[in-house]
């Protein structure tokens, strides 16, 4: 499916789906980081457990998007990240991204996008400078596609948060698994 | 007085998006499952002390739910401090209980109480028939999860918000008749009754 075609579905799907507002997303999100920063303190265990958390979200959410989208293959990794972009994203958190960056064997790319609702109202203290706010959509997308059998690297590289023009994640494909029966089905 | 319904840049996202954070966070918080295992069952001791064993996790399983409900009462006190700017002051417990009941209850869960009883004494009871935050919850893992654990962050947000309306309460909630789910509002007496009802 073209760009253009992503980008119609995602917003069909998103105009069509219940939707609530970005603020109700926002605050229970803040609240949850809130919470790990307390229960974990350091801004670099808070990334990881958001990342973890995030993962814990995304092998589940791609029943979602399959139920959703009427998307059932895709067919390459380059597909698959405008998916991420157009759709995903669109349907999810209401805006779209871009894919930019792709290196030449076309394994890596950037997904960047202006707007997050999950970071509205929020400002970093100092303290925290080293937290990625929104570290949970790298858990997301990563747990996302393993369920699609790819293994993917996700490391957020640009937060507005931290003063940066715009949001950024750099996903990076380490492995397409091969589909085999589980070992031990019981 | 209704200026908000039309305000243009209202941004939306999706509802399964709070959803599948609301689970997320039921797991993660109320049943500490960080890596989607049980962790009463990882850090099982030697057996020697099967009642201590039993009464630390119950009183795990209450701290984590305190905090949850504190997540909660946090959201709801961000939550009217953006919504009930343009409404009047609300100057009885009454008055506040049934802006929660219409507008907050609308704005955050996306309909209205169907019922409402008070004992006249400072408790209310609010009967929503059909909880929309729970209908992904008694959907997924049905065995796994509780649907009452799904509530104690939707009663912090309650309590949260009355709390900044001027009210001190306590809200719990029960979903014995899921998808009806009853919140139950103590409103606190304070000794001179300075409140009226």
């Amino acid at each position: 499916m073209s760009k253009v075609n992503l980008q119609r579905l995602g917003e069909t799907v998103f105009q069509s789906s219940d939707r609530v507002s970005a603020e109700l997303l926002a605050l229970t999100y803040g609240s949850t980081v809130k919470q790990l920063l307390v229960d974990y303190e350091e801004p670099d265990e808070v990334n990881k457990q958001l990342d973890q958390m995030g993962y814990n979200i995304g092998i589940r959410l791609i029943e979602d998007v399959i139920a959703n989208s009427k998307i059932y293959t895709i067919s390459s990794f380059v597909d698959s990240a405008e998916i991420v972009a157009k759709v995903a994203f669109k349907m999810y958190l209401g805006v779209v991204a871009n894919t930019v960056d792709w290196n030449s064997d076309k394994t890596e790319f950037s997904l960047q996008f202006d707007d997050n609702p999950l970071t509205e109202f929020t400002e970093l203290p100092d303290r925290y400078s080293d937290l990625w706010y929104a570290n949970i959509l790298c858990g997301i997308i990563r747990g996302a596609y393993e369920m699609v059998q790819m293994k993917v690297e996700c490391k957020y590289t640009k937060c507005v948060l931290r003063g940066d023009d715009t949001n950024e994640i750099r996903i990076v494909l380490r492995e397409m698994l091969l589909e085999r029966p589980p070992l031990d089905d019981e | 007085m209704s200026e908000k319904r039309v305000t243009p840049a209202r941004k939306e996202v999706m509802e399964s998006s709070l959803e599948l954070l609301l689970i997320e966070i039921v797991r993660w918080f109320v049943y500490g499952w960080k890596n989607g295992r049980d962790p009463q069952k990882t850090d099982a001791g030697n057996g020697s002390a099967d009642v201590d064993q039993i009464a630390g996790s119950l009183n795990r399983k209450l701290a984590l739910t305190n905090a949850v409900h504190g997540m909660g009462y946090d959201v709801g006190q961000r939550l009217i401090e953006r919504l009930s700017t343009d409404h009047l002051k609300m100057e009885t417990n009454l008055e506040v209980v049934k802006y929660i009941c219409k507008d907050f209850w609308e704005e955050t869960f996306k309909k209205q109480i169907d019922v409402l009883k008070t004992n006249n004494k400072g408790r209310f009871v609010l009967q929503d028939n059909n909880f929309r935050w729970i209908r992904k919850a008694s959907r997924n893992d049905p065995s796994q999860l509780k649907v009452e654990d799904f509530l104690t962050f939707p009663a912090g947000i309650v309590c949260g918000a009355m709390n900044r309306l001027g009210v001190d309460c306590t809200v719990s909630a029960d979903a014995a008749s899921a998808p009806m789910c009853i919140f139950t509002v103590e409103i606190a007496q304070p000794p001179n009754n300075s409140r009226q009802q």
